[in-house]
């Protein structure tokens, strides 16, 4: 199996098979414009991740390298959250700011499965509770004025248990 | 469906008026209504009498009354000018109960187990994120006599028992209360036997006397039967008294709490562990509130780990870390995107950041308030319509009951918003009246979808020339709802790339031959059609049906009352291969020779409903499952012909072809 080198922005080479860092949309096209896919030595800079964010992404993409291409009757499907398996739930097992950088890493990687999925996680996080559950739980200062939260308040009398 | 409306039920038949009369009075007619509840005793089944007790006058008594009237169902598998298992038969005590088997004169609905949404006509849920685990699919909507604060609801499943999801009351405060509500394991396959159903409920003061029971159908092997449906609490002697004390609760719940015991922590003296002290020195100052005990608790219990690790309490050598606010714009909406309204709106009321992402045009392109049908209002409609400014598609299905969604609010929002509807579905509206429909037609001239189920009255709601401004739909849903013919064919002759076609139930003044002869004519991209209990579609009908070739789902479920069919089948089947679902329950004038066509010219076909056919034999079966090799349903329910000792046969088949085979038997 061919592979490939991916450097992490604190300067570590993972040595990566190559079917695994095409998951990676980013890592696709780098790969694919730039000719570097028959270059054994070739070296992908990834200058916006760490070692530590890319050791975890790796390990996702190794485990889900098989997953079937989504399909349009998926997109239902998709705005679902209860679909998290267990493992991708222990995986994401980790403290927000982990939780939060594995995002970036998605978004910047290209990697739809992995977008989905933390971002789903994190709309998990927010489900079900209350603003000031919510507040507390990502540490997020209220700062409307009283007229203002008198307003949010009132569009929101709908949703308040009864 | 007697009622548009929900009205208040006192004036729908005169024993409720009685009722409604006596609730007014302070003292009601013990006696009588003793008698009353005798005589609707079920033989001492359920100890009615041994339950009873004498009054008291300020508790009220204990009282078990059965359904007196229904005020609303979602579908019903029998039509309603037929007694025969219609949604009224849920009336009453229990007629078969404890009987096991098929019978009409109880209450089953349209569908069971998937084979719905794995037919050619499937929708998609609209903003399939607000679905509760365990969606409704089904709803009926009962009233009883005496107004009680409930504290058991027993529901009497004679058929295929286990799809009662949830339990819902409407109280005197013009809520919405969920008594109760099933979780995954509770929805396990009950055994195959009667069952009086009589989940715990919440504990509540609520007073009511109309109650909502939902249905999931996802489990069941064949369709579910109710058979009664009974409600037991104490009576309220003086519904006044009663709600100024369930006011009283509440205000003292209120007192009560924080407990007084831990009001005042965190103690601010010095003392205290070293949390306290970490906390201290962080100036931790908690939003208390009202119930600041509980929070401060929860809050260690969930989220102090959390807030520790935050805040580099644990020796400050990590690096700093970054917050959900940190997040560019697009991953926040695009977490957003993933919550349900609700949540939607909770986390705007976080801060004004949140408030600006949560209101964001693109997280309300589409909109459904059919899982908030209970609280649903026109105030809510009028904040969506600022918000929903690129709308494209619309389920207001199951909402507006009891006023709580004026017709002119609708029209507003529609007028604002609906120019780019593609889909509108509002099932069960009860807020509907002409002059909406009459709008939806003026206004919304780019849709694709329209689905108005279950919107049936008499007159008809539909007679308004204006829905047929409308020329792009590819879906026209109108299940259980009246029109008048005329107004379908313009539809049908403006729609010419209509491909899904729900007639289902339709009144009996449509003359169906027509309808068929200009789908025949107009709309040859039809994909399915849906005229179960269409009665009046005839042999000639069937002819031009035929000429529809590209058909995938074909039900024709009670119609054809004819002695034969001619060879109307036969070109059906040859001239649409692409059929994946045919259904014809109680078509009598099915001959053995048409059997023998589906079995050979049937080679798509996934669903086949034989339900009550007489001619068919056990040779005609086993003919289809040789033939048929993408067949994976086949109802064979009430073939008088195939023999009890050929059951067992059946079973083999069953297995040995892969096919899900039904045999219902009175």
């Amino acid at each position: 199996m061919p592979s490939i080198k991916l450097q992490s922005s604190d300067e570590e080479i993972f040595d990566t098979d190559i079917q695994i860092a095409k998951c990676s949309g980013t890592i696709k096209t780098m790969l694919e414009d730039c000719g570097m896919e028959d270059d054994e030595n070739a070296i992908v800079p990834l200058p916006n991740v760490n070692s530590t964010i890319l050791r975890k992404v790796l390990t996702w993409a190794h485990y889900h390298k098989d997953d079937p291409q989504p399909t349009e009757d998926d997109e239902s499907k998709e705005k679902r959250t209860d679909d998290i398996i267990s493992w991708d739930a222990d995986f994401l097992k980790v403290d927000q700011g982990t939780l939060f950088e594995l995002i970036l890493a998605a978004n910047y990687l290209d990697i739809k499965g992995l977008l989905e999925l933390t971002c789903k996680t994190v709309a998990n996080m927010i489900k079900g509770k209350t603003p000031e559950e919510i507040r507390k739980t990502f540490n997020i200062k209220k700062d409307f004025t009283p007229a203002e939260e008198e307003q949010v308040r009132k569009e929101n009398e709908w949703c308040e248990e009864k | 469906m007697s009622l548009l409306a929900y009205g208040e039920p006192a004036q729908s038949s005169d024993t409720d008026s009685t009722a409604a009369e006596a609730e007014a009075d302070v003292l009601v007619d013990f006696t009588a209504m003793l008698q009353r509840q005798r005589q609707g005793d079920c033989g001492g089944w359920f100890g009615c009498d041994s339950k009873m007790q004498s009054a008291q006058s300020d508790q009220g008594y204990y009282l078990e009354q059965y359904v007196l009237g229904v005020l609303d169902f979602s579908s019903q598998y029998g039509i309603d000018y037929s007694i025969s298992y219609t949604a009224t038969n849920v009336i009453g005590r229990p007629t078969k109960f404890p009987a096991y088997g098929d019978y009409p004169e109880t209450f089953p609905m349209r569908t069971y187990g998937d084979w719905w949404q794995r037919a050619p006509s499937a929708t998609r849920e609209i903003q399939p994120q607000n679905l509760p685990k365990l969606e409704t699919h089904d709803y009926v909507v009962v009233y009883f006599e005496e107004f009680v604060v409930p504290t058991e609801v027993a529901i009497f499943e004679t058929f295929n028992p286990g799809a009662v999801v949830r339990i819902w009351a409407y109280g005197l405060t013009k809520h919405w209360t969920c008594l109760w509500e099933a979780t995954e394991s509770d929805l396990a396959r009950p055994p195959l036997d009667s069952r009086r159903f009589a989940p715990a409920l919440k504990k509540t003061t609520m007073v009511t006397k109309t109650l909502r029971i939902d249905f999931n159908h996802s489990r069941l092997n064949y369709y579910t039967e109710i058979d009664a449906i009974m409600l037991c609490g104490r009576t309220v002697s003086k519904t006044q008294n009663l709600l100024a004390k369930q006011q009283r609760t509440q205000q003292s719940r209120t007192l009560l709490s924080p407990p007084p015991e831990v009001k005042d922590s965190p103690p601010s003296d010095g003392s205290g562990g070293p949390i306290s002290y970490k906390l201290r020195t962080l100036k931790f100052q908690p939003n208390c509130g009202e119930d600041g005990a509980s929070k401060l608790h929860e809050f260690i219990n969930n989220d102090l780990s959390q807030f520790l690790a935050d805040n580099c309490v644990d020796g400050g050598e990590r690096p700093p870390q970054i917050c959900l606010t940190d997040l560019p714009f697009e991953i926040l909406l695009r977490i957003l995107s993933y919550l349900d309204l609700k949540s939607l709106f909770r986390v705007g009321q976080v801060s004004r950041t949140f408030y600006d992402i949560s209101t964001h045009p693109l997280l309300y392109a589409e909109i459904s308030l059919k899982s908030y049908w209970h609280v649903a209002s026109s105030e809510l409609l009028c904040t969506l319509a600022r918000r929903a400014t690129m709308l494209r598609k619309l389920d207001l299905s199951w909402c507006g009951g009891f006023g709580n969604v004026s017709p002119t609010e609708f029209k507003k929002f529609l007028t604002q918003r609906g120019d780019n509807l593609t889909h509108l579905r509002l099932n069960s509206c009860k807020f509907l009246n002409a002059s909406c429909i009459e709008n939806v037609g003026i206004v919304c001239d780019n849709l694709i979808e329209l689905s108005l189920r279950n919107c049936a009255t008499d007159p008809p709601l539909l007679n308004f020339s204006c829905l047929a401004n409308l020329k792009n739909l590819e879906r026209l849903d109108l299940f259980q709802t009246y029109f008048e013919t005329e107004l379908l064919l313009s539809m049908l002759e403006g729609n010419r790339k209509l491909k899904h076609l729900n007639l289902a139930f339709c009144g009996v003044s449509v003359n169906m031959d027509n309808v068929a002869a200009h789908l025949a004519t107009y709309n040859t991209q039809l994909i399915s059609l849906d005229l179960w209990k269409a009665h009046f579609l005839s042999a000639r009908g069937l002819q031009s049906l035929a000429r529809l070739h590209q058909l995938e789902e074909l039900d024709l479920g009670w119609c054809l009352r004819e002695a034969s069919l001619g060879d109307g089948l036969f070109q059906l089947l040859s001239n649409c291969p692409k059929l994946k679902k045919l259904f014809l329950s109680a078509v009598r004038g099915t001959t053995e020779r048409d059997l023998m066509h589906i079995a050979a010219l049937g080679k798509n076909l996934e669903q086949l409903d034989l339900m009550g056919i007489l001619n068919i034999t056990h040779e005609r079966v086993y003919d289809i499952l040789v033939h048929c090799p993408k067949l994976q349903l086949l109802d064979l329910s009430f073939c008088d012909n195939i023999m009890d000792r050929d059951f067992d046969v059946l079973a083999d088949w069953s297995r040995q072809f892969n096919v899900d085979m039904k045999s219902s038997r009175r």
